[in-house]
């Protein structure tokens, strides 16, 4: 029973005109933000970087960093996350409203088994969010590289840290998503999903984040623990993060942990994000 | 009459200080057609989430083929199809690949039987259509088109010719009745007192969460016949009856006749005439559903 109503939710997402807008949204940003990048670079926009800067924004445009820095654009804290929310809100919360989920239900789908198939279909397009962009500025950069370096430089490139990379971002994302989705089964409603997974995206992670390291170490090491600081982890181990207010850096950021407990941190989110959807939706009467 | 498919026990939801359902109990027999008639609001569609799982009972249970469903317990629904309100589809979808859909849940249903039950709706000119460009008429044979797919032993309709033109209205009515000679139970809750008077074996008349009345068509409409009989001496007639047994709610005077509802002629002669009483004429006022159902319904439960 799963793998058919996954089929079947695999299908109405994927025919879906939705998450081809939103990857279309991604390859534009990815686009656009990797010219921006370039014409600063190159100081076409007037900016006078120093040449600590101008070398830095070089990397970003170029082979090897520029395919990592691609993959950037689809994180949680960006745009990645956001696009995220909206998919997954959307599709959740829509089934209440165009009344198909008395279809599902009524023909003797369990409601686990169809939240869970629904919620899995959801994987492929997170995946695809960070896919597009790698593919997208990877190309650009790509060009980039071969005009401003005269090589491409694909033996510089760490293809299994890439490959490695893409699906962290991919699984960073999977908090945002079902903690969209529970909200999505808790309020029926779209715009409610939606814009209470945008703003604790958006707005709520990241002030914690800022503020926590204002009061006391202890408080920045806690506000790690939440998704964007798990995925921050995750994605920038060995690194220590330095915590900035204003683009000035905070002496004494908090270390970062350990990629084994960013992996297992976002999967008991996850986990618990779904398990309680799947309780509210276990007890919900679907009227007419 | 025999297997007992849906079965509801003592069957009730509140829904806080409102009582939508109140203690329902009702069998449907395989292979009947049985008719759930009530004003809006009387907890007919209330009564239909609970028997698909959609909704939890407050108190009481619901069995279909003998084995209890609820939210929790959804497998008997399997043997199930179901148009409940207005239809369920996926809108950027055609009526075809909906109904594709839908068969992946069912391994024997295959495109043949799809383009079976679109032709069985009239739908098959617009089949590959969006759903969402289609009438409130079209949308419905959507609905009934995938309640029928996989060929359920019961089939539950709520309001099922809604939207429908009185063409459609027959067609449906005919195909009712077909599948009900092959052998499918259907369950039906409908508006169209004539449309159950022609089609249903059995009714029951639900009002503020009660069912007040239940039974065969016939039955229900012979208890509420009038009988008019005309007598030289009313009043006497009236105590005659009531002495040979018949409620006094059901015995009327008007003018020369007494008025008796809820018996035959034959029987009102027969105890009339234990009294030495000869009715010079007996006319049997015939009533069909519609009336029985406002009479019941207006009636106090």
């Amino acid at each position: 029973m799963f793998m058919r109503t996954f089929s079947i939710e695999q299908t109405k997402l994927m025919r879906r005109a939705l998450p081809w807008i939103l990857l279309s949204v991604l390859a534009g940003a990815t686009l656009l933000i990797t010219g921006i990048n370039y014409l600063v670079m190159n100081n076409s926009l007037g900016s006078n970087l120093g040449t600590e800067m101008t070398a830095e924004v070089r990397r970003q445009v170029t082979w090897p960093d520029g395919l990592f820095s691609a993959i950037s654009i689809a994180g949680g804290s960006a745009l990645g996350g956001l696009l995220v929310v909206i998919l997954s809100g959307t599709t959740m919360a829509q089934e209440y409203t165009w009344r198909t989920l008395q279809q599902w239900l009524g023909r003797g789908v369990p409601r686990p088994v169809f939240l869970a198939a629904k919620f899995a279909a959801l994987l492929l397009p997170i995946l695809l969010m960070v896919l597009v962009p790698l593919l997208v500025g990877g190309l650009l950069t790509g060009l980039i590289t071969i005009g401003v370096e005269g090589r491409l430089g694909a033996g510089d490139v760490a293809w299994s840290s890439l490959a490695l990379r893409t699906l962290a971002t991919a699984y960073s994302l999977l908090p945002y998503a079902a903690l969209t989705f529970l909200i999505a089964v808790a309020t029926r409603s779209t715009v409610a999903a939606v814009g209470i997974g945008v703003a604790y995206a958006l707005l709520v992670e990241g002030l914690v984040l800022q503020l926590a390291s204002f009061f006391s170490e202890s408080l920045a090491r806690l506000s790690l623990y939440l998704p964007a600081g798990l995925a921050q982890s995750l994605l920038q181990s060995e690194r220590l993060v330095q915590v900035s207010v204003d683009g000035r850096p905070i002496t004494g950021g908090a270390e970062l942990l350990s990629p084994a407990v960013a992996v297992a941190g976002i999967a008991v989110y996850t986990v618990l994000f779904l398990a309680a959807a799947i309780a509210i939706f276990r007890r919900q009467d679907l009227n007419e | 009459m025999n297997e007992i498919v849906l079965q509801t026990f003592d069957l009730a939801k509140q829904y806080g200080p409102v009582r939508a359902v109140a203690g329902i109990d009702l069998p449907v027999y395989r292979g009947e057609v049985y008719g759930f008639l009530g004003p809006n609001g009387a907890g007919k569609t209330t009564t239909i989430g609970m028997a698909l799982g959609l909704i939890h009972p407050t108190t009481g249970r619901v069995e279909l083929f003998g084995q209890p469903v609820s939210p929790a317990h959804v497998t008997p629904l399997r043997r199930v199809g179901a148009l409940v309100g207005a239809p369920s589809y996926v809108p950027y979808f055609s009526a075809r690949r909906n109904l594709q859909l839908v068969a992946r849940l069912y391994p024997d249903v295959g495109a043949a039987r799809i383009d079976e039950v679109l032709e069985m709706v009239g739908l098959a000119q617009a089949a590959n259509r969006p759903v969402r460009g289609y009438s409130m008429g079209m949308k419905q044979r959507l609905g009934l088109a995938a309640a029928l797919l996989h060929k359920p032993e019961l089939i539950i309709l709520d309001e099922p010719t809604n939207g429908l033109d009185p063409a459609g209205m027959r067609e449906v009515r005919d195909l009712l009745r077909s599948l009900a000679g092959g052998g499918t139970t259907i369950f039906l809750s409908s508006h169209l007192l004539h449309e159950v008077e022609q089609t249903c074996d059995r009714v029951a008349v639900l009002k503020q969460g009660q069912i007040v009345a239940q039974g065969r068509v016939s039955e229900l409409l012979g208890q509420r016949q009038v009988v008019r009989v005309r007598v030289p001496l009313p009043t006497v007639a009236r105590e005659a009856l009531l002495q040979s047994g018949v409620p006094a709610d059901q015995i009327r005077t008007n003018g020369s006749y007494v008025e008796v509802t809820g018996l035959p002629g034959e029987q009102i002669v027969e105890r009339l005439a234990a009294h030495a009483i000869y009715p010079g004429e007996v006319i049997a006022q015939g009533t069909d559903l519609e009336e029985t159902f406002l009479e019941l319904t207006r009636e106090a439960v």
